[in-house]
């Protein structure tokens, strides 16, 4: 059994994420609100969400374990916040917003119809975000139970229940407004964690002077260069895509229609980027402290990388790993409402209405409702029985909806000749492309050369395929656009 | 179909895009690095330009140029002190990596997020914009909710 001020904090995270995303459901009046959460949020509520639906559980035992077996390697992902939030509002933010000004959006896929008028592609990524969703979701299932399991001293079997218990709970009941409305407040939580693990590290290991110095003269010179142990091709590839394609993470993406005033986004793009900074400080300053604890003799060299976060968590006050471990779960329960309403909506929404049947807006509701249920359950028994299927579709992850979202959205939303074919054909190379280094990799043993992560090569090749296939097609551009569609795209 | 700037640009884009991966799977890695900055920041002046592309260039142009300076100043110092401890350190950190955080990572939040809302009337959307748009559009509303 764990301390007991850990297990309180964690068991009142618990029925606070719940009761605030219940208090969602009295916002709920259409359809798009559930799935969407439509035009109901203000800047500092988005852009905290925002953040927190970003930042997985990845961040927070992950981050630090990279940290703590590559040096500065993993730094070029989190170090692109700063661009990468703010990159989404300058590419998408207004055409976003503006478009659910004036069409029914409550999903991405809704979108891609508008601006595409095909159900083909409205259809194939619906398809592509629910299998994303569900292969994520199930590698989350072991992770989020073995947190609860081991803080409160359950089983495993207990814990997975407990932690997805309550966001199924409140994503089946709340939609998307609930996901929103208990991001926000689990953002707050990271945030708070990651200025807490700030301020404690460097007062534990005398400020920066003490911890890089020490990393770097008694461990390893290379842990605190610029560069880590990974290769440099690994580090600017995750610059490049992570700078590039943060506002192509449908959980992401969604957030820019929730705002409910158009000048809400000039601080929904400061709070969001800045909120992210500031958890990303838990990534850097907790992996290094790490490696101190190490090079000072405090903890023995850490058998598994992963457990960076738990040995730094031991030599700070109990209060901080209640705070830890409140923002890991934050974490993954953040990430995973966001993706159970998207993948709701994909189902009972976007494959009806691709398939031509459109139900009234109640009946939407009482089937996403049902769907999030099922969708749910399927995500919990294939991550508790998948085994190493899970390990295999659990890479389908950021690069999978980067190649997805990025080129159809992105660029079709700014480039009125970006055709119908594009979009569809990059939607198929996108599935195709990571499908089949998936095989490749995990099937066949194939290493791609000079660290370059594989999803690289399929963002390029979706970005490509939109690009030049648009420049020899011509469904769905200038004269075909609908005039309310082409005046977004042009303002 | 006439081209116009925006073919143009996304024309470039491809094009960078190939080189990316020409020098991605050749481990030109410096090359590739400045590709990358590069991309970034044309996306940055295709973002404003239906409304007002000088200040997508002035963004864009300024994160390109600091951003390099950065990523030079980044792999110089890494090849200086490539495996040895440095012979100085700024607040205890490698040169480099001080250069990589806090310095780019502040830079590039003053660059590219700060200038989002300072900018946003004139590169972004206006109340004017949004004025038109919503008398010509709002009316035949689609159904937005």
């Amino acid at each position: 059994m764990t301390d007991p001020v850990v297990a309180t904090i964690v068991i009142g995270y618990f029925i606070l994420s719940f009761i605030i995303g219940i208090i969602g459901v009295r916002k709920i009046k259409t359809s798009e609100h559930y799935f969407g959460a439509t035009r109901l949020f203000g800047p500092f509520m988005m852009g905290i969400a925002s953040c927190a639906a970003v930042m997985s559980g990845f961040g927070f035992i992950g981050g630090p374990g990279m940290v703590y077996k590559l040096g500065a390697t993993s730094l070029w992902i989190t170090l692109t916040a700063p661009f990468g939030f703010a990159f989404g509002f300058w590419m998408l933010g207004k055409r976003l917003r503006l478009m659910a000004e004036v069409r029914p959006i409550g999903s991405l896929p809704d979108v891609v119809y508008y601006r595409y008028k095909s159900n083909a592609a409205r259809a194939l990524l619906a398809l592509s975000l629910l299998l994303g969703v569900v292969a994520y979701l199930g590698t989350q299932v072991l992770s989020g139970g073995i947190v609860v399991a081991g803080l409160l001293g359950v089983s495993l079997e207990v814990g997975i229940l407990l932690a997805f218990g309550v966001v199924l709970a409140y994503t089946a009941i709340g939609g998307m407004v609930a996901s929103i409305l208990t991001d926000f407040f689990q953002g707050l939580i990271m945030i708070i964690a990651g200025i807490a693990a700030l301020i404690l590290v460097l007062g534990m290991t005398g400020g920066t002077e003490g911890l890089f110095t020490t990393v770097g003269q008694q461990m390893d010179p290379k842990l605190i260069d610029p560069l880590g142990k990974g290769t440099w091709m690994l580090a600017l590839c995750w610059w490049w895509v992570f700078s590039l394609t943060n506002c192509s993470q449908p959980h992401q993406t969604t957030k820019f229609y929730t705002l409910k005033n158009w000048k809400d986004l000039k601080v929904g793009a400061v709070v969001s980027g800045l909120g992210y900074m500031l958890t990303s400080l838990l990534w850097i300053f907790v992996g290094y402290a790490a490696l101190w604890l190490v090079a000072k003799g405090f903890v023995p060299p850490l058998e598994r990388p992963d457990d960076a976060a738990i040995a730094v968590v031991t030599h700070l006050p109990v209060w901080m790993a209640g705070l830890l471990y409140a923002g890991l779960l934050a974490a993954i329960m953040s990430t995973a409402s966001g993706f159970i309403a998207i993948a709701s909506a994909a189902v009972a929404r976007d494959l009806t209405k691709a398939f031509g049947k459109e139900l009234d807006q109640k009946r939407q509701i009482f089937w996403g409702r049902i769907v999030t249920v099922v969708i749910t359950i399927l995500a919990l028994i294939f991550g508790y029985y998948g085994g190493y299927m899970v390990l295999i579709l659990g890479t389908l992850g950021w690069g999978y909806f980067a190649s997805a979202i990025f080129p159809v959205f992105v660029i079709g939303l700014n480039w009125k000749r970006a055709t119908r074919e594009g979009a569809v054909a990059s939607l198929a190379v996108a599935l195709v492309a990571n499908i089949a280094f998936l095989i490749l990799e995990k099937g066949l043993g194939f290493t791609m050369p000079y660290g370059i992560p594989s999803y690289v090569i399929s963002i390029m090749a979706s970005i490509l395929t939109l690009i030049f296939v648009s420049f020899v097609t011509k469904g769905a551009t200038e004269e075909e656009l609908d005039p309310d569609i082409k005046a977004i795209m042009e303002i | 179909m006439p081209w116009t700037k925006i073919d143009r640009i996304l024309l470039v884009q491809g094009v960078i895009t190939l080189l990316l991966a020409v020098t991605a799977l050749t481990n030109a890695y410096k090359a590739f690095g400045y590709l990358a900055l590069l991309n970034l920041s044309i996306w940055l002046v295709l973002a404003t330009s239906t409304k007002n592309v000088k200040y997508g260039i002035a963004v864009g142009g300024a994160t390109f140029v600091v951003s390099s300076i950065c990523l030079s100043l980044i792999f110089y110092y890494w090849e200086l002190y490539k495996g040895v401890f440095p012979d100085f350190t700024i607040l205890g950190m490698h040169p480099g990596f001080f250069v990589l955080f806090p310095t780019w990572w502040l830079l590039l939040f003053v660059l590219v997020t700060l200038m989002y809302p300072l900018l946003f009337e004139k590169a972004v959307l206006s109340e004017e914009d949004v004025k038109k748009f919503e008398e010509k559009y709002k009316e035949q509303n689609l159904g937005g909710v």
